[in-house]
């Protein structure tokens, strides 16, 4: 039977076992606001019993694990949520940066400026012989290449720091992806890979911070390992102990911007195009698609305009310094539109595969990057009256061609939308609002598609916080447990300690 | 079920309402500063749509009537030059009949054709009127004197150096209106230079029959200054229905601009009532979310544990 030293063992195991459920509950108290730390808890169990006979004595208790509360599933979607919350929110801000350089407040503006040079085009056209509207025309037309060259740059600006983003957030990815990895170890190195849990949870807000800066899957190994690739699947980033370093070098066929690589061994794998979620995504997808798209559009307007017009201006007459009449001169030059002398086929316009050629859809047009690359032809600004208000020759009064020109304001089929050197669209208006309703869009899209991941990252993390967040009323009131059971073992123990020493007085005064 | 309720999670679902509370706070104050309902191009982009294509049309119309205030005010000088030149016409008929009235001595004669060679020449200079440097009667070749007068021949006859050309201006889409008329159309009549209907040649016809005293002569261009005179009439009367015709019409598109203006104005100026209200609401559940932050912190289990 049980005897008195095995119950003071039995006390010994609870004042054990409820202190170190209370430094379980302090570690609780000290990690309440470490980011994704799980609630832990000791895990009690009761010692084998004794047999006596027949009887069965209960030997105490021993803290046999102690486990964190997590829900593994939650905490994956909740690392897929943060990299999606991540991409839309650099989206937003990406797109957002650049629609103030779109905004018109009837002052500044592209479709204000393209509106001021027709309008100037109109007033020469009521005294076409007037020198002064003739420099107007001019320096409504130099404002107008301002206002492009502005937005254009300011596109160009927002791609060359999302690059710069894309080349900085590479070696933070490389520097998270070794510390899974050593965490990978870490925990397969312990006897229960589950239960080390403060690794765990410090690799999992390592994973997160990962996800938010570029999109992955996770999966979990046997040993307790996170296998964590790129979202589309492309290459590995960590597999078990072992991570696979990301570069970003310039490409060539990028333009000279960065391309992405993952190296797997010896084998370096392109994943440029590849990567969609977290900053490094987003990035990508504003440097490759969404700006580039409305730097096109802003060529193809600039472009078509500079063809347009050109086409009138060289069709009419303008006067030279000696008064003669002079037919032929474009309005608009620069290295992007076709200078050839003698006058080819193409001339005047934006340059084609085969200048000999004109422009059509077998020989497209090349209007990238037109706009920083035209300006009023120099003639016409030494000598303004060389803007073709004639028709004829020698009809200083005639403001047929300057009507023709300021006609092409409000005339359909102005831009070339599909680069076949033919225009296809409505109004020069209509083209440049439909440009700035595609940035409004896109901005107003990522917003509400921001706002709707952070409701879902918001949604996950108070689901994720009501399994695995530390509470302090229950920290509390466990503590107060423990306390009460830690105070009773050691009244227990006192208890059998009186009764051994009575019980050692009485012996001893049977035997003296 | 009851829910387990952290303490982390209070504060990261208060702290992001707090955030959308002052960032809706800021799009407020912003919207009241700058007067406008969506001042950012994300905003409301269907709204920014709406109100480029308003400022569009606005921008064209308002060219048209800056087209209009330009062909009024050629029209307005080819008007007066035309009144003018009636004038002249007027006092030549005035100066025929008294040449043709019965008794009129020799000398007397000369003294009238010495008034309309005056006259004539002052035709001539109507002729050559010009308005900011541009000669109004020649046609489109507008820089060169359109008429010169010719002394040497007997009657005195003039050339005519300008064109045919006529002026344009656009007022709508589908208006134009000639803003000039061209000399030789005006001056030399359908029947062209020296014929009946040049009122310069039927001038110095009057003044050579004057001076030759011969009546036949002398009733022919007084008759033939009255078919001009007439035709001068229709035409100045052209002129004035025109200068109408482009008032009418920028007073229209001006009235049409006032109204794309009210609508622009509706859409994009901020509602400052609706605005300051929802400031107000903004204002009182940003101070409720603080007010709760602060005591849902103030508490737990652990401050009743003496």
């Amino acid at each position: 039977m049980a005897n008195l030293t095995s119950s003071l063992s039995i006390g010994l195991s609870g004042l054990q076992a409820s202190q170190e459920a209370m430094s379980v509950i302090g570690h609780n108290i000290a990690n309440v606001d470490t980011p994704d730390f799980s609630q832990q808890a000791a895990v009690q169990t009761s010692n084998p019993a004794q047999n006596f006979g027949n009887v069965q004595f209960g030997t105490g208790v021993t803290v046999t694990s102690v486990q964190a509360l997590r829900d593994q599933f939650l905490n994956l979607q909740l690392t897929q949520s943060l990299s999606a919350q991540s991409a839309a929110s650099t989206l937003y801000n990406g797109v957002q940066a650049v629609s103030s350089a779109f905004t018109d407040d009837g002052t500044t503006g592209l479709n204000t400026q393209i509106s001021n040079f027709f309008s100037s085009v109109s007033t020469l056209a009521g005294n076409p012989t007037s020198a002064a509207l003739s420099e107007n025309v001019v320096g409504a037309a130099q404002s107008m290449i301002s206002e492009f060259q502005s937005a254009y740059q300011t596109v160009s600006g927002a791609i060359t720091d999302a690059n710069e983003q894309i080349g900085s957030l590479v070696p933070q990815i490389n520097t998270l992806t070794s510390q899974i990895a050593a965490l990978n170890t870490q925990i397969s190195q312990q006897v229960d890979p589950n239960n080390d849990n403060d690794a765990i949870d410090q690799r999992q807000e390592l994973t997160d911070q990962l996800g938010k800066l570029v999109g992955i899957q996770v999966s979990t190994n046997t040993d307790n390992t996170y296998q964590i690739t790129l979202d589309t699947g492309a290459a590995a980033q960590v597999s078990g102990g072992s991570s696979n370093q990301m570069s970003a070098a310039p490409s060539a066929a990028l333009g000279n911007n960065l391309a992405v690589s993952v190296a797997t061994g010896s084998v370096s794998t392109d994943v440029t195009d590849n990567i969609n979620g977290g900053e490094l995504g987003a990035n990508m997808t504003l440097r490759d698609n969404v700006l580039p798209a409305y730097q096109t559009q802003l060529d193809q307007i600039a472009g078509s305009l500079v063809n347009q017009v050109n086409q009138v201006n060289m069709a009419g007459y303008g006067t030279d310094a000696n008064g003669d009449s002079v037919t032929g001169t474009p309005f608009f030059t620069g290295s992007g539109i076709d200078s050839s002398n003698p006058p080819d086929a193409n001339f005047g316009q934006v340059n084609c595969a085969n200048n000999a050629l004109a422009a059509s859809a077998a020989n497209p047009p090349d209007y990238t990057g037109i706009i920083n690359s035209i300006e009023v032809n120099p003639l016409i600004v030494a000598t303004p009256t060389l803007i073709a208000s004639a028709t004829a020759a020698n009809t200083a009064g005639d403001n047929s061609n300057a009507l023709k020109m300021a006609n092409l304001q409000t005339a359909m089929g102005t831009v070339d939308t599909n680069d076949d050197g033919v225009g296809d669209s409505g109004p020069f208006s209509t083209v440049v609002s439909s440009l700035i309703n595609d940035v409004g869009t896109q901005t107003q899209h990522y917003d509400s598609l921001s706002t709707n991941q952070q409701n879902l990252t918001a949604a996950l993390q108070t689901q994720q916080s009501s399994v695995s967040g530390v509470d302090l009323d229950q920290e509390a009131a466990q503590l107060l447990q423990f306390q009460q059971a830690y105070q009773a073992s050691a009244q227990f123990i006192s208890t059998i300690s009186q009764l051994t020493q009575g019980l050692m007085t009485t012996v001893a005064a049977a035997v003296g | 079920m009851s829910m387990r309720v952290p303490n982390l999670m209070d504060n990261a679902s208060s702290l992001l309402d707090l955030q959308r509370i002052k960032q809706q706070y800021s799009e407020t104050v912003q919207q009241l500063s700058t007067g406008e309902a969506d001042p950012n191009l994300g905003d409301d982009p269907s709204a920014t749509a709406q109100v480029e294509g308003y400022q569009a049309s606005i921008n064209v119309n308002t060219e048209y009537i800056a087209q209009a205030n330009t062909a009024n005010s050629q029209l307005q000088a080819s008007s007066t030059a035309l009144t003018s030149v009636n004038s002249s016409i007027t006092q030549l008929l005035q100066l025929g009949e008294e040449g043709l009235a019965a008794g009129t001595t020799t000398a007397s004669q000369d003294g009238i054709a010495s008034q309309v060679s005056a006259i004539r020449q002052d035709l001539i200079s109507l002729g050559n009127t010009q308005v900011e440097g541009q000669y109004i009667f020649a046609g489109t070749d507008s820089t060169t004197v359109p008429f010169v007068d010719n002394e040497t021949t007997t009657p005195p006859s003039t050339t005519y150096n300008g064109n045919s050309g006529v002026s344009s201006l656009t007022l709508s889409p589908s208006v134009s209106v000639a803003t000039n008329i061209p000399g030789d159309t005006l001056f030399y009549g359908p029947d062209g230079q020296g014929s009946d209907t040049d009122v310069l040649a039927q001038t110095a016809a009057m003044a050579q029959a004057l001076t030759s005293n011969n009546t036949a002569a002398l009733q022919t261009a007084f008759n033939n200054l009255q078919t001009i005179s007439s035709r001068i009439n229709v035409s100045t009367a052209d002129l004035g229905e025109r200068e109408d015709g482009v008032t009418a019409l920028q007073n229209g598109l001006t009235s049409y601009n006032q109204n794309l203006t009210a609508q622009q104005t509706s859409i994009q100026s901020v509602n400052y009532a609706n605005a300051i209200t929802q400031l107000d609401q903004e204002n009182v559940a940003q101070q409720a979310t603080l007010s709760t932050i602060a005591q849902t912190n103030q508490k737990n289990l652990f401050d009743y544990i003496a």
